[in-house]
């Protein structure tokens, strides 16, 4: 019967150390006993039973311990009752009580200490278990993880902070050697498989500073700084890192920082492989953007040529047979009836002309341009990421801020996203002589009152002349070696034939502003 | 007594039909019309024409094709005169070592036409 365990069966001292334990704590207690009950000693002998309790609460359960306290009790009683039979010595009743109240209070806080130290224990597996799970998790996962030690890149960080450093991108762009020191300062815990195979299969030795495997360029780890410096507590980017084997990868990387600064020590940060999927959408994104220029030029092209031709032959006799009018008309007499013939010519080629480009024009607005609704930011992002590689070539920031709460507009995506390139590649082309660390692409989608939505590309070139900006939107007006300067004029129409439009200024800050209003609702007959 | 010369024109266009047909009307010779080179090579009585002006590009057989079936013909074949909107080198050299007498181009200059009319015709 349980009840009936009085030793505690998870004994953490030796069997021979307990059982002399317990004997002395007998012997103890017979001799308290012997002299509380033979002698005359006026004092609370039976306190000392305290001594057995505490001696024995290491190896009896909390029922063993109870049932100690209750001899112990009783023992004193006896002791009083043999010593002062039913004399009401005040006395040594006094001191009986003094020693129940002792070994009572002492059982009470044994069972207690008891129970909390169990508690303890309970606790303590507990956390063990989840220790476990924890490492199980980041030893198994098939997401690349770290543990690093960012406490002392904080540090650091904080000291700038106090220093008045507000600014940290400004700072890093003044101190190039910040960005090394600070991949310098943040050494790596752990690392789990996977994280070992994004690297290219390093030993774990090797994995311990990122130094290597950081590229030089990378922005995302600035911007990894900037969030431990604003003290942010989730940070989340696309990252560059250069593997073993010096092939370049595109990850995306999260870090949770932890809420206690002290746990800076070990942070988790996580990294997924995006290679393959950016590769693969850059590829798509310029397969369709080749697909609706080429399908656009051939469309363009076969429809001029054809245009050309079919011109060419009422033309062709239109001028023969004004040319034929005016002989006949020379003749002496004029040859009237033959003028009146070549006339006549005249006028039905110069229909048939005009019946041609009016039967093109029909044709081409048969073919229906899709409708779609879309995000605007959406094509922006789009566009920046086909445009990516020109803007890294040309060093360039870009940025994108949207005003909370843009709907979608409905729109024809290929006309915006023709203009978005148009606008992206001059900025481009207009920071050509803007210093590297400069040069920024900001993009910005808010409200245009009722009338849908602006979009402000603004660069931070040497912006638009006076003479630039009357004529900006003429055709053939450019500034361009190499252009034809049909660009913004064709983009203006393309805008305006929508129902919305394309205005040029300079921004008060500096560099140019273009910025175009895109109806909620495309106009389309 | 002298006979009127008779140009051919063999063209698919009736707007450059009408106006060659008028213009060389205007110069005092006659004309002949053909809408195609199949036209021109079924038809009777050629021997009369003086003087061809073809258009190079027609459905069915072209200027160059007509060209070459005549050069293959015994008969005698008159100065051959081409007009195309597509006045490329090789097209031009193909038509010049075919034997044509001049190669213009659409559309075309009217007195260099006239001219080239009269230096054919008093061959």
């Amino acid at each position: 019967m349980p009840s009936l365990v009085l030793v505690n069966p998870k004994r953490r001292l030796s069997a021979r150390y307990e059982i002399g334990i317990l004997s002395f704590a007998f012997a103890l207690a017979t001799t308290v006993f012997y002299l509380d009950t033979f002698t005359d000693i006026h004092s609370a002998l039976a306190t000392l039973y305290v001594i057995t309790l505490l001696l024995s609460a290491e190896t009896l359960t909390e029922r063993g311990t109870l049932l100690m306290t209750a001899v112990c009790i009783v023992l004193s009683i006896l002791s009083y009752a043999a010593a002062h039979g039913t004399d009401a010595d005040l006395a040594a009743i006094l001191r009986l009580t003094v020693a129940v109240a002792a070994i009572s209070i002492t059982c009470a806080l044994i069972i207690r200490n008891h129970r909390a130290r169990l508690d303890l224990i309970k606790f303590n597996a507990a956390l063990q278990s989840s220790e476990e799970r924890y490492r199980t998790i980041f030893e198994q996962s098939r997401v690349a993880l770290w543990e690093r030690d960012y406490s002392e890149v904080r540090a650091s960080l904080m000291r700038l902070k106090s220093q008045g450093v507000v600014d940290l991108r400004a700072y890093a762009r003044d101190n190039p050697d910040f960005i090394a020191d600070c991949i310098a300062r943040i050494p790596t815990v752990a690392a789990n498989a996977a994280a070992l195979e994004v690297l290219g299969n390093v030993s774990a030795q090797n994995a311990g500073s990122m130094r290597r495997y950081i590229a030089h360029d990378d922005e995302t780890f600035l911007d990894l700084m900037v969030a431990i410096f604003d003290n942010q507590s989730y940070f989340e980017g696309k990252g560059t890192i250069i593997t073993s084997d010096g092939t370049t990868k595109l990850v995306l990387l999260t870090v949770g920082f932890p809420v206690d600064v002290s746990n800076f020590n070990r942070v988790i940060v996580g990294m997924f492989d995006i290679t393959e999927r950016e590769l693969a959408q850059k590829a798509l994104f310029e397969a369709q953007a080749e697909l609706a220029l080429a399908s656009r030029a051939a469309t363009v092209g076969a429809l001029s040529a054809s245009l050309a031709h079919e011109l060419n032959q009422p033309l062709g006799a239109i001028v023969v047979n004004a040319q034929t009018l005016q002989r006949w008309l020379d003749r002496d007499p004029p040859d009237l009836a033959a003028v009146s013939r070549s006339a006549e010519r005249i006028a039905r080629d110069s229909q048939r002309a005009s019946d041609i480009i009016r039967s093109t024009r029909s044709m081409l607005s048969e073919r229906a341009p899709v409708l779609e609704a879309m995000s605007l930011a959406n094509l922006v992002n789009e566009t920046q990421a086909l445009m990516q590689s020109e803007l890294s070539k040309n060093r360039i920031t870009f940025e994108t801020s949207e005003a909370p709460a843009i709907t979608n507009v409905t729109a024809i995506r290929i006309e915006l996203q023709q203009v978005l390139i148009n606008l992206f590649t001059n900025a481009i082309q207009a920071m050509a002589a803007t210093p590297e660390e400069l040069r920024r692409i900001s993009v910005t989608i808010e409200p245009a009152g009722g009338q849908g939505i602006r979009v402000g590309v603004l660069d931070t070139g040497p912006g638009l002349s006076p003479e630039v900006l009357k004529n900006l939107f003429k055709p053939f007006c450019t500034t361009k070696k190499t252009g034809l300067g049909m660009g913004l004029a064709i983009c203006r129409s393309m805008l305006e034939a929508r129902g919305g439009s394309l205005t040029a200024s300079n921004h008060p800050g500096g560099g140019a502003l273009f910025e175009m209003i895109v109806p909620m609702e495309a106009v389309h007959e | 007594m002298h006979k009127t010369p008779v140009i051919a024109i063999v063209d698919d266009d009736r707007s450059i039909r009408e106006a060659l047909d008028d213009l060389i009307l205007s110069c005092g010779y006659h004309s002949r019309l053909f809408t195609s080179a199949e036209e021109y090579l079924a038809a009777q009585e050629l021997a009369s024409i003086d003087c061809m002006l073809v258009d190079v590009k027609m459905p069915g057989l072209t200027g160059l094709e007509l060209q070459a079936v005549l050069n293959e013909q015994d008969a005698l074949k008159p100065p051959m005169i081409f007009m195309t909107s597509y006045s490329d080198d090789k097209t031009r050299a193909a038509a010049m070592t075919g034997g044509a007498f001049a190669f213009l181009g659409k559309p075309v200059n009217f007195d260099q036409l006239v001219q080239c009319l009269e230096q054919a015709l008093k061959q």
